[in-house]
């Protein structure tokens, strides 16, 4: 061993110093940024991610809170679900869709732990995915590692795994320097208040309709249907096509996701927050194209088994025969603006009325 | 695996303590190397791992069929069959669908429909880099320059040395083959100061490079008509330095890399923006380029011994050859005959001179000033054919230079303090650099690595997702 040049005395007493450096600055800055709880401060970071560092800044808080990823931020129309609310149950009901791109069950589990706690925990949380971010092994996690994952989380079960996960960690390790480094930099008001507008109303609104619908009215609508329709279904093909390519590798949906989602739920349940699951509506085309492995079954056996154990309501509004028509979604998997019109009804009436 | 990237970083940790871990010199070493190298090119994409093995193992035969051929007629026939080689396999994946497409746009305008296969396949990663590398190493065996590598192992290592496989700088066998007989040793000076080079690389590529072309170059060049005269000009002071920051980086990562592994690669750079003319630029600017290009091309096609005319002739169509290593456009090759004028004009204007006044002394004060900032701008404007892909960009950006519009209004506090700072450290004396490097170096090993983080964090926050570097494209 000491005939190795790296392991005699002078080289061997700067590599130990370099690593001591290395790690002293690492560790220092992640307690700073933890103790701070400035973790999800990240100018750096994309929009979804930083919207929720704006929610927690701007010290709101919702009766209802609404966890997915673009599809529920598709689906649901946050002010009408407010306003049928606030009719059926007579009093003021706030809600928010707290979705985040290319989302995985552990990023809405960090959301709920870190965002809506303390004074910003909400009544009730509304799970709204499908079996996309049920997969433990989807190439998307990365993005729940970089930018939500705590240290801790780093070297949790919810941990990087794959070979293509660990230089992702790695980026990590440093991401605490660089939040100190860019602590000076904020949300501007007008930024914020932008992100409170996109952030609420959702429902197919901004979302980029098949051309044939892009200036017809409601009531033009029925007119164009069959147009619309095939211009979807030439959407679905690609879009299924990318999902089973970048979300569906190597479906797994025990592991991560489904410890995700337990440990959501016993987040909600030590803090006394009522947690409704919801299976989000999709098309068809878009379910036969896509789950050719039985990939939509096995995410429902392991979810509908999850939410049994725990007595936690399930909803399934993506049953074969009750599914939209195609007529409602802006892709096949993403609902437009009468789809989530007609979704954000059901919520109301079939989950939250209740 | 771009150098900028923290698998990267992971990959050269990884490289260094095994490498070190094991016999300097010896066969699992070698193999070693070879390994980490071919793992590196091939995560850009492994099947033009193909090319780099189909390159290297026609060199290392017919470099030992020259030395050990004595018939002048059969060494001249082998080194034909590496160059055809070499440059055919260069010729068909980088300029093959640039001179058929242009060849039938020729014909079309002259009427005559003429159709050609396209191959439409993606570039090698730095195939010009290790082609060159390859050329250099026949034609120096064939002049009784070199002796073929000892072994197969040796010249695949040469050829592939993931520091500098994918954008140079461009090593000569005879300066490289013999590190593997007399590995230098690893000490905590060399340690400290290839930590510095990759630190001070890094920080040229994402603080200098990719944040200037982020917030000035790329707006400005995507839309030329929105933007007026200032920033225009400031755009294209922007891109001279995101070019050099961006291929002076990868140069110093390249270098601090290797010398963590125990090998030295030549610099490639020397501030060049304070050349007092273009001569003396392409003695400053990619140097290993311009180096081989004059060895392997420029004398042999005489030189400047054939008198002022050949010699002017001659220059220029170096410069073109340089433009067109770059790239596979009539932009670069526009490029490369600007600097092939420039270079002829400088040559011309010196011998001018010489005849007036006799042997000139080096120009000093205001003079020399005048002849940086001329050349400097001369370059720079030369830079617009090299960023501006098509015709209209850049007619627009040589219109924008001259059109209204005096107030710049891409200039932020971080914008001038990059410049500032780019341009500040470019005109830094070259001592006092390697000055700071070897301070660096001498630190001890606790501020080392407190640096390093500090500084790995600052380019955590200002790059997440890494821009590949411009000269992989070439």
């Amino acid at each position: 061993m000491s005939e190795i040049p790296l392991w005699q005395p002078p080289m061997r007493r700067r590599l130990i110093g370099i690593l001591a450096g290395l790690l002293g600055f690492v560790v220092i800055s992640q307690l700073v940024v933890e103790g701070l709880d400035w973790r999800l401060k990240q100018p750096q970071a994309p929009k979804t991610v930083r919207l929720l560092e704006a929610f927690r800044e701007s010290e709101g808080r919702v009766d209802i809170a609404l966890l997915g990823s673009s599809r529920l931020h598709a689906a649901v129309c946050v002010p009408q679900l407010e306003r049928l609310l606030g009719e059926r149950l007579s009093k003021p009901v706030s809600a928010r869709s707290f979705w985040i791109e290319a989302g995985s069950m552990p990023a809405y589990t960090i959301i709920a732990r870190d965002v809506l706690k303390g004074a910003q925990k909400p009544d009730r949380i509304a799970l709204i995915m499908g079996a996309g971010s049920f997969n433990s092994n989807s190439p998307r996690y990365r993005n729940t590692l970089r930018y939500l994952c705590s240290p801790r989380d780093i070297v949790s079960p919810w941990g990087p795994r794959r070979l293509d996960e660990l230089p992702i960690a790695a980026d990590v390790a440093f991401r605490a320097g660089g939040t100190l480094i860019q602590s000076w930099r904020g949300f501007s008001d007008a930024e914020r208040q932008a992100a409170e507008v996109s952030e609420r109303l959702g429902g197919g609104k901004y979302a980029d309709l098949p051309a044939v619908a892009r200036d017809a009215s409601r009531k033009q609508f029925d007119r164009v249907k069959d147009r619309y329709a095939e211009e979807v279904l030439r959407r679905v093909s690609i879009r299924s096509r990318g999902t089973r390519e970048d979300v569906l590798v190597d479906y797994h949906p025990a592991g991560r996701a489904s410890d995700a989602l337990k440990e959501l739920i016993a987040i909600c349940r030590e803090r006394g927050i009522a947690l409704v699951v919801v299976n989000i509506p999709l098309s068809d085309a878009f379910c036969e194209q896509t789950y050719r492995n039985r990939e939509d079954t096995r995410y429902l056996e392991q979810v509908r088994a999850i939410c049994l154990a725990a007595e936690v309501p399930f909803f399934d509004f993506n049953q074969p025969g009750e599914r939209p028509p195609l007529t409602d979604f802006r892709d096949g998997d993403h609902l437009n603006e009468i789809g989530a019109d007609r979704f954000t009804q059901k919520l109301a009436e079939e989950v939250f009325a209740r | 695996m771009a150098f900028n990237s923290i698998a990267f970083g992971l990959f050269l940790t990884v490289v260094f303590f095994v490498s070190w871990s094991l016999r300097r010199g010896g066969r699992a070493w070698l193999l070693f190397l070879l390994g980490a190298s071919y793992v590196f090119y091939g995560s850009w994409n492994e099947k033009y791992l193909l090319l780099i093995v189909f390159s290297t193992a026609l060199d290392y035969w017919v470099g030992r069929r020259i030395h050990l051929e004595e018939r002048e007629g059969r060494r001249k026939a082998w080194l034909t069959l590496s160059i055809a080689g070499n440059l055919g396999m260069l010729g068909t994946f980088k300029y093959y669908d640039f001179f058929a497409s242009s060849l039938v746009e020729l014909a079309g305008g002259f009427g005559v429909s003429l159709s050609l296969p396209l191959l439409n396949v993606l570039l090698p990663v730095g195939i010009s880099f290790y082609t060159f590398q390859t050329l250099s190493y026949t034609i120096d065996i064939y002049r009784r320059k070199l002796e073929p590598a000892e072994s197969f192992l040796e010249l695949a290592l040469f050829v592939a040395f993931f520091p500098q496989l994918v954008a140079g700088p461009i090593v000569r066998a005879k300066q490289f083959l013999p590190q593997f007989h007399n590995p230098q040793d690893i000490t905590p000076e060399r340690l400290g100061t290839g930590l510095g080079l990759i630190l001070k690389g890094l920080f040229k590529k994402v603080v200098i490079a990719d944040f200037l072309g982020a917030m000035v170059v790329d707006p400005v060049f995507a839309a030329p008509g929105d933007y007026g005269a200032a920033d225009t000009w400031l755009s294209i002071y922007c891109y001279a330095l995101q070019l050099y920051g961006d291929f002076s980086g990868y140069t110093d990562i390249a270098r601090g890399s290797a010398r963590l592994l125990g090998f030295e690669l030549p610099e490639n750079f020397v501030a060049p923006y304070a050349s007092r003319n273009l001569q003396d630029f392409w003695q400053r600017w990619h140097i290993t380029l311009s180096t081989w290009l004059r060895d392997y091309l420029y004398i042999p096609l005489g030189g400047s011994r054939l008198g002022p005319v050949r010699t002017y002739v001659n220059l220029a169509m170096v410069a073109v050859v340089a433009g067109l290593w770059h790239g596979a456009r009539w932009s670069l090759v526009t490029w490369g005959a600007m600097h092939g004028i420039g270079l002829a004009a400088t040559r011309l204007f010196q011998r001018w001179r010489e005849s007036r006044r006799g042997e000139l002394p080096e120009p000093r004060g205001l003079q020399a000033l005048v002849f940086r900032v001329l050349t400097f701008h001369y370059v720079a404007a030369s830079m617009i054919l090299f960023r501006g892909g098509n015709w209209d960009t850049i007619g627009a950006i040589f219109r924008g230079l001259v059109s209204g519009g005096g107030v710049p209004t891409l200039v932020t506090g971080s914008v001038a303090a990059a410049v500032a700072i780019g341009y500040g450290t470019h005109f830094t004396p070259m001592d006092w650099k390697e000055r700071a490097l070897h301070r660096f170096g001498d630190l001890p090993g606790w501020v080392q690595g407190t640096v390093l983080a500090a500084t790995l964090s600052l380019f955590q926050t200002l790059s997440l997702e890494s821009d590949p570097f411009i000269y992989f494209q070439f």
